[in-house]
């Protein structure tokens, strides 16, 4: 009996633990709503255009929507890029994937990751008319 | 983005405006120059004077002007300036003398230092669009409220066309949103005696410079441009940071906590006014928050002396 008791606080200790790491992966579309840090680069498969870095103040909203007012990118050598709105999907697995938008162009996003503390993520992407244009960013929640 | 998507962009409404844009560029900016007291750059007529616009008591409204197709209100467009006043205003200044307080704006470009021509990102008048206008009624003499039944617009306004292509605001997006004027009297009395009643000086000279461009642009994170239908992206914000899908979706947003947005649609209720106003002290101006000062991006909203101009980050470095 004793030794019943001990399989079942055991695998109620297990259903726990699992059952609190399941919960913490979970996401919704709120978490990633707020004010994000992200670090990119893109870079030319082809080899053609010079790898470049930028980072970016994103503001997101609780649906996912992405701030113009207050986002804004930096392009490394290039000066200010102003970001003119883009939505973010995030997916019970938090997965992501999205679009940014900018005064230039749209960068359509996916395989993106957040982790399970909701305060950071990474993603890759491509352009939305060059598909040789690739970005790899990562967000920290600011 | 590439002028190949940008090609799509232009259609024949495009094209008429762009005409209209080209007469109004050349026309009125003589005529208004003399008209209204402005004058020339004499020694150097390609380069533009600054500051670019101020009022009849040599007080700067604005840099940020352009000429835009207006709406006259009775369906015909006229020329008029784009005049941004300290406060962000907006005000469209027909060639006759009409002036209308367009709504509130900001610009986010900090690398633009000269006059672009601009025009809205959808094409349409800035003019005629905007909710809470208010403007000055020529023949009785009277200001005009145009309701605001809907959401505020953020729109984005690019460079109009340039053959030359030399203008320094060209290929450069200044992004304006508009807000409901809280008390529309208010707003725009200080304008009425200046603006109005005593026409703005203009100083108009020819282009600047047209910045080097960037030989190698990334599409998407470059700072040069061309326009195309794939921007357009018009993102409703009810104040600064206050996305549509913010206001009364059960979160309390400080962002979303004004006026213009229903003070976050009863979503702060629950908060205690202790609370509530240790929220509010992170904001030290109308659209900037403590987070936003010295974060390394220069914001607009916090380039203000109440703000410590945003912690030094719009000093050009």
């Amino acid at each position: 009996m004793k030794k019943f008791n001990k399989v079942v606080v055991v695998f109620c200790s297990i259903l726990l633990f699992a059952g609190s790491g399941i919960a913490a992966a979970a996401c919704s579309q709120v978490n990633a709503k707020g004010t994000w840090r992200v670090h990119g680069l893109v870079w030319d498969v082809l080899g053609v255009d010079e790898t470049e870095s930028f980072n970016c103040k994103l503001k997101i909203g609780s649906s996912g929507g992405v701030s113009a007012s207050k986002s804004t990118c930096r392009v490394f050598r290039e000066g200010t890029v102003d970001v003119t709105g883009g939505k973010v999907v995030m997916a019970s697995n938090c997965t992501m994937s999205g679009k940014l938008k900018t005064i230039s162009g749209t960068v359509k996003f996916r395989s993106g990751q957040m982790d399970r503390s909701k305060n950071s993520f990474t993603a890759v992407g491509v352009d939305s008319l060059e598909a040789n244009l690739e970005y790899f960013i990562s967000g920290v929640r600011q | 983005m590439p002028n190949k998507s940008g090609d799509r962009f232009y259609s024949m409404t495009h094209e008429f405006l762009l005409l209209l844009m080209l007469c109004a560029v050349f026309y009125p900016v003589d005529v208004l120059a003399g008209v209204w007291g402005g004058k020339r750059d004499q020694h150097n007529e390609s380069r533009f004077t600054q500051p670019f616009v101020q009022d009849g008591a040599s007080r700067t409204l604005g840099i940020y002007a352009g000429v835009i197709p207006a709406s006259d209100g009775v369906g015909r467009f006229k020329s008029a300036y784009l005049v941004v006043s300290p406060g962000g205003y907006i005000i469209p200044i027909h060639s006759d003398g009409i002036v209308a307080v367009a709504g509130h704006t900001f610009f986010k470009s900090t690398n633009c230092n000269g006059p672009g021509y601009v025009r809205t990102s959808s094409g349409q008048p800035v003019f005629t669009a905007m909710p809470g206008t208010v403007y000055r009624e020529m023949s009785e003499d009277r200001l005009v409220y145009v309701p605001f039944d809907s959401p505020q617009l953020t729109t984005s306004m690019y460079s109009y066309l340039d053959p030359g292509n030399k203008h320094a605001c060209i290929n450069e997006a200044v992004t304006g949103s508009f807000y409901k004027l809280e008390n529309n009297n208010a707003a725009i009395t200080g304008y009425e005696n200046t603006v109005f009643r005593e026409p703005l000086s203009l100083y108009y000279a020819g282009p600047v410079d047209r910045k080097m461009q960037v030989s190698h642009p990334k599409k998407a994170f470059t700072s040069s441009t061309a326009v195309s239908a794939d921007i357009i992206d018009i993102q409703e914000e009810c104040s600064p940071g206050c996305l549509s899908e913010d206001n009364n979706n059960g979160i309390c947003d400080i962002a979303c906590w004004t006026a213009a947005c229903d003070y976050d649609s009863s979503d702060c209720d629950h908060l205690s006014q202790s609370e509530l106003e240790e929220k509010l002290s992170s904001i030290c101006s109308p659209g900037c928050f403590a987070e936003d000062i010295g974060d390394g991006f220069c914001d607009g909203f916090c380039n203000v002396e109440l703000c410590n101009y945003d912690g030094g980050d719009c000093v050009e470095k």
